[in-house]
């Protein structure tokens, strides 16, 4: 009787192991951005430095851009879907959070000007470390841990520089997590 | 003392569904065919009998016109989960 009791309560562990470790695979969405805002940034960085007047030409294409494919890779990858987990839901109202703060700070860039992309990224560091713990992804923590430290350093920062941290901290915190997290997905496929 | 096992939940497989349903918001009719190896007809026998207990919810829908069955478990059943887990203990662990 007791050996039977024991198995149920192995049965529900693994079962409960078996569902926490189950998340989708929303890599693709780190790398979109990740590469939209880092290209746009370069781009900006070299505009200014031929004087251009459409320096900011790039964020105005990629950004849009960078919109469309999230929501449609979205839109595809809820049909392949089988389960709903809880760290998916909370990871949903994270990035809403960021999304609507980062709207927010853009909307105000007239007042906030030199200090608008210091605060994006550290918008940045909240999403990330947030993502990175309850994905348990270090370098993703790791990477928020440096868009703080890049964030108050370009307070300090001139504008045409602030582009070039900006470039390095989504490379630090998207770019190469979100290929870690790419890979670790192929690799339980 | 030992208290009666909840009969419900007293067997391998409607157990592995609420143990599993425990841990997602919801879940498709065909993961849990996959992670509880069960077949077909003796898993929807089961998910009604947890159903009919008022332990889970079932939706039926569609998507690209197959029939997509989601599962979530309900309070009743996360209140009967831990009641269980409790009753396994003390049957464990007497005293």
């Amino acid at each position: 009787m007791e050996n039977n009791e024991k198995q149920h309560l192995e049965l529900i562990a693994d079962m409960i192991n078996t569902a926490r470790k189950e998340f989708s695979d929303d890599s693709f969405i780190y790398l979109v951005w990740g590469w939209a805002v880092c290209i746009a940034s370069i781009a900006q960085f070299v505009l200014l430095h031929m004087k251009s007047e459409y320096n900011a030409l790039a964020w105005a294409i990629l950004m849009p851009l960078a919109a469309i494919v999230q929501i449609v890779g979205l839109a595809r990858q809820k049909k392949k879907e089988r389960v709903k987990t809880h760290v998916d839901k909370v990871l949903g109202y994270v990035w809403m959070s960021v999304g609507i703060s980062l709207g927010i700070v853009l909307f105000s860039q007239n007042t906030l000007q030199f200090n608008t992309y210091p605060v994006l990224i550290i918008l940045y560091g909240i999403g990330t470390f947030i993502s990175g713990g309850l994905m348990d992804l270090k370098v993703m923590k790791a990477g928020a841990i440096c868009c703080w430290v890049i964030g108050a350093v370009e307070f300090y920062t001139k504008f045409e520089y602030q582009l070039l941290l900006l470039a390095l901290s989504v490379i630090l915190s998207y770019i190469i997590p979100g290929y870690i997290l790419k890979n670790r997905f192929r690799q339980n496929v | 003392m030992f208290k009666d096992l909840n009969p419900i939940l007293h067997s391998q497989l409607r157990l592995a569904i609420v143990s599993l349903l425990i841990s997602l918001q919801e879940a498709e009719f065909t993961y849990l065919k996959e992670k509880t190896k069960a077949t077909s007809g003796n898993l929807s026998v089961q998910l009604d009998k947890l159903k009919t207990e008022g332990y889970i919810e079932i939706t039926k829908t569609f998507r690209n016109n197959y029939p997509l069955t989601m599962c979530k478990i309900t309070r009743k059943g996360i209140s009967a989960f831990e009641e269980y887990v409790e009753q396994l203990k003390s049957y464990i662990n007497p005293g």
